[in-house]
C-alpha cells in the first residue's frame, strides 16, 4: 500500500472513531478534529449529527423547546416528535383546565392508554360534578333548614320568654333543670338562674315532689319498657316555694323530649299559677256543700253522704233530727234578721255539741240533721243529751234571744235501714217537740 | 379599488356543489387542487414577482381564512373551543392535522402544527418554505378568533426537509 492510500485509511480511521465518539462519548467537541477537515463535507456533517445529538438529548431530559434549525428527513422527524410532544404537553395542560375532549391519535398504544385515561377522568369528573351539585342541593337544603329551624328556635324562645306561663327543660335524672324561661320571676320571684342552681327537692314540697318525681319515673319505666313517650302531655299539680315564703298552687303539664330511638332525653314542661283558681275551686266547692248561713253542711251534701253511708261498710249509723222551735214566730214578730240570728244560734249549739268529722247539715228553713257514723242507740242518745246541754249552755250566755230545738235519734244497723231511720228520727223530733210543747202549756 | 368589481369573493361562488355534481360529490384528487395552485404561482409569479407572490398567496389564504371562520365555526371566546373546532374542521375537510404546540394569548404568541398539510406535504423538497397561502389562513382564523391581528411565519415545511409544517404566530402590538 502506497502512502497516500494509508493515509486516507488512516483519515478514514480517524473519522469513523470520531463519528462513533459524536455517538457515544458523554462529551463532544463542538468542532471534528482538525485534521479530519480536509475530508470534503466532513465539518458539515459533523455539524448536524451533533445538533441532532443535542436535541435528542435535550428532548430526553425533558426540554422540549429545544430549536432544532437543521432540515432533512431525520431532523424533521425530530422536529415531528418535538412538535408532537408540545402538543401533548397543550393538551394536558387543556385537559387541566377543565376540557376533557382533549384526544391523542398519533403516539400509538399511548394514544390509546392516554385516551382512556381522558375519558375516565372525564367520567370522574362528571361524577364529581354530580355528587358536588347534590351537595350543593344537600347544602341548600341544609341552609334552609337550618334557617327554618334558627327562625323557630327564635320563634319559641319569643313566646317562652314572653309568656307568663314558666316553660321549662328538666334532665332525665330528674335532679335539675336545664332551661327556665324568665318568667319564673313572675311565679315565685326566683331568676332564670336561681330557679337553675335550684335542686327539684327544694322546689316544692314534700308531697308534690314526691307526686312529680312518681309521675316522671313512670314515664321513664314506660319508655325503656318500649312504650311510646311521645309527646303525650300529663297534668299534675303541686304546690311550690316562692321567695317571700308563700306556697302557690301550680299546674304543671309535662311531656318528654326523646331521641331517635323513642329514649327520653329530657322533660319539658309548662308551669301555671293556679293558686287564684284553686281558691275560687274552694270557694264554689265550699258553697256547694255549705249553707250559707251557718256555715253548716247543706242538704245536698247530706244527700250525698247518706247516700254513702246507705253503700257502706261501718254501722251502725245514727240519725238525729234537730228542729228550731218557734221560727216561724220569731221571722214574723221580730224580723227575719232575728230569724236568722236564731237559726245561726241553732248551728252554734249543734257545732258546739259534735265533733269535727260528724256531719252536722241544715236542711230546711229551721231543720238540721246529724249524720253519726258508727254511733249506736246509746251514742246517740248521748249526743241529744249534749246538744241539749249545750243549748242550755248557749242560752244562758245570750239570754236575748233564747234557741229552743226538738230533738229525734234513730238508728241503722245496715244501709237499707238508713233512711227508715232518717224517717223515724224525723217522727221522734215531731214527738219531742209536741211533748215539749204539751209540758209548756201544763 | 372599486368594490364593483369582476372577481369579487363571496362565499355563494363556491356553488350547489350537490347540485352541480350530484355524481361525482364534493371531493376531488389533491393533485387537481395543487395543479391548479401550482399553476397560479407560476403564472403570477412571472407577472409581478416572487415576493408579490408570495403575498398575494398570503393575502388570499387570509381571505379565505376569514371566511371559513365565518361559514364553518362557530363563535367562540374560548381558545380551547375555538383550538377543537379548527381541528375537526380542518381534519373532516382534509386540510390538514392541526395541533397546538403553544399558546400563550396574553403574550400574543401561538405555535402550531399542521401535518398532512393540503398544499405541501409529499413535495420535493424545496429549499424554501411554500406554505404562504397556510400563512394567511392562519393569520386570519386567530384574528377573527381573538380580535387580535397576528403574523403568521412558516418556519419548518415539507418542502424544507421536515415531517410537518410549522407556524409560528404573533400578535401585532
Amino acid at each position: 500500500m502506497n502512502p497516500a492510500s494509508e493515509n486516507n485509511l488512516a483519515l478514514l480511521d480517524a473519522a469513523v472513531k470520531n463519528l462513533h465518539d459524536l455517538l457515544t462519548a458523554r462529551t463532544v467537541s463542538p468542532e471534528p478534529p482538525e485534521e479530519l477537515a480536509v475530508i470534503g463535507g466532513y465539518a458539515q456533517l459533523y455539524a448536524t449529527l451533533r445538533e441532532v445529538r443535542t436535541a435528542i438529548m435535550a428532548f430526553s431530559s425533558g426540554d422540549l423547546n429545544c430549536k432544532v434549525m437543521m432540515k432533512g428527513y431525520v431532523p424533521g422527524s425530530i422536529k415531528a416528535l418535538q412538535a408532537s410532544l408540545n402538543h401533548l404537553t397543550w393538551q394536558t395542560k387543556m385537559i387541566a383546565s377543565g376540557d376533557f375532549t382533549q384526544r391523542v391519535d398519533f403516539m400509538g398504544d399511548f394514544s390509546e392508554s392516554f385516551n382512556m385515561m381522558v375519558e375516565q377522568l372525564d367520567r370522574s369528573r362528571t361524577e364529581l360534578e354530580s355528587m358536588n351539585r347534590q351537595l350543593y342541593e344537600n347544602n341548600i337544603k341544609l341552609e334552609q333548614q337550618a334557617e327554618a329551624l334558627r327562625e323557630s328556635e327564635e320563634r319559641l324562645r319569643h313566646i317562652a320568654e314572653n309568656v307568663s306561663d314558666v316553660i321549662w327543660t328538666l334532665d332525665r335524672s330528674v335532679e335539675h333543670f336545664t332551661y327556665m324561661s324568665p318568667s319564673i320571676a313572675g311565679l315565685r320571684g326566683l331568676s332564670v338562674d336561681e330557679a337553675l342552681r335550684e335542686p327539684l327537692d327544694q322546689a316544692m314540697t314534700p308531697e308534690s315532689l314526691v307526686s312529680l318525681r312518681k309521675l316522671l319515673s313512670d314515664r321513664l319505666i314506660k319508655t325503656e319498657g318500649g312504650g311510646d313517650a311521645g309527646s303525650v302531655s300529663e297534668v299534675i299539680e303541686v304546690e311550690q316555694f316562692c321567695r317571700d315564703g308563700r306556697i302557690i298552687n301550680v299546674e304543671v303539664a309535662i311531656s318528654a323530649i326523646t331521641d331517635s330511638d323513642g329514649q327520653i332525653k329530657e322533660f319539658v314542661g309548662v308551669s301555671r299559677d293556679i293558686t287564684a283558681r284553686r281558691k275560687a275551686e274552694d270557694i264554689l266547692k265550699y258553697q256547694s256543700t255549705h249553707d250559707s248561713l251557718t256555715g253548716l253542711y247543706n242538704r245536698a251534701f247530706l244527700d250525698a253522704e247518706l247516700e254513702l253511708a246507705v253503700r257502706g261498710r261501718k254501722f251502725p249509723v245514727s240519725v238525729i233530727v234537730a228542729d228550731l222551735d218557734g221560727l216561724k214566730r220569731v221571722n214574723d214578730s221580730l224580723g227575719h234578721e232575728a230569724g236568722d240570728k236564731l237559726i245561726k244560734g241553732a248551728a252554734a249549739v249543734l257545732l258546739m255539741a259534735f265533733r269535727g268529722n260528724d256531719i252536722v247539715a241544715r236542711t230546711g228553713g229551721d231543720e238540721f240533721v246529724i249524720l253519726l257514723h258508727e254511733m249506736g242507740h246509746e251514742e246517740s242518745a248521748i249526743a241529744c243529751e249534749r246538744i241539749r246541754s249545750c243549748l242550755a249552755i248557749y242560752n244562758s250566755e245570750s239570754g236575748d234571744l233564747p234557741v229552743s230545738i226538738s230533738l229525734g235519734a234513730a238508728t241503722a244497723l245496715t244501709g237499707d235501714e238508713i233512711l227508715a231511720a232518717l224517717k223515724t228520727a224525723d217522727e221522734r223530733m215531731y214527738a219531742d217537740k209536741v211533748q215539749r210543747k204539751q209540758q209548756r202549756t201544763d | 379599488m372599486s368594490d364593483d368589481r369582476k372577481y369579487k369573493f363571496s362565499w355563494d361562488l363556491l356553488g350547489d356543489i350537490q347540485a352541480g355534481r350530484p355524481n361525482l360529490g364534493n371531493t376531488t384528487r389533491l393533485e387537481v387542487y395543487r395543479l391548479l395552485q401550482f399553476a397560479f404561482r407560476d403564472v403570477i409569479e412571472q407577472h409581478v414577482g416572487t415576493e408579490e407572490t408570495d403575498k398575494i398567496f398570503y393575502e388570499a389564504g387570509a381571505l379565505a381564512g376569514k371566511e371559513f371562520y365565518a361559514h364553518m365555526l362557530t363563535p367562540t371566546a374560548d381558545l380551547n373551543d375555538f383550538v377543537r373546532q379548527l381541528q375537526e374542521a380542518l381534519k373532516d375537510l382534509g386540510i390538514g392535522i392541526l395541533r397546538v404546540e403553544k399558546a400563550d394569548l396574553a403574550k400574543g404568541e401561538i405555535i402550531i402544527t399542521v401535518s398532512e398539510d393540503l398544499d405541501c406535504s409529499g413535495l420535493p423538497e424545496l429549499d424554501y418554505e411554500i406554505c404562504s397561502y397556510d400563512e394567511g389562513f392562519i393569520s386570519a382564523l386567530l384574528e377573527c378568533f381573538s380580535g387580535i391581528k397576528f403574523i403568521v411565519k412558516e418556519i419548518d415545511c415539507w418542502c424544507t426537509g421536515d415531517r410537518t409544517c410549522r407556524f409560528e404566530a404573533k400578535a401585532v402590538v
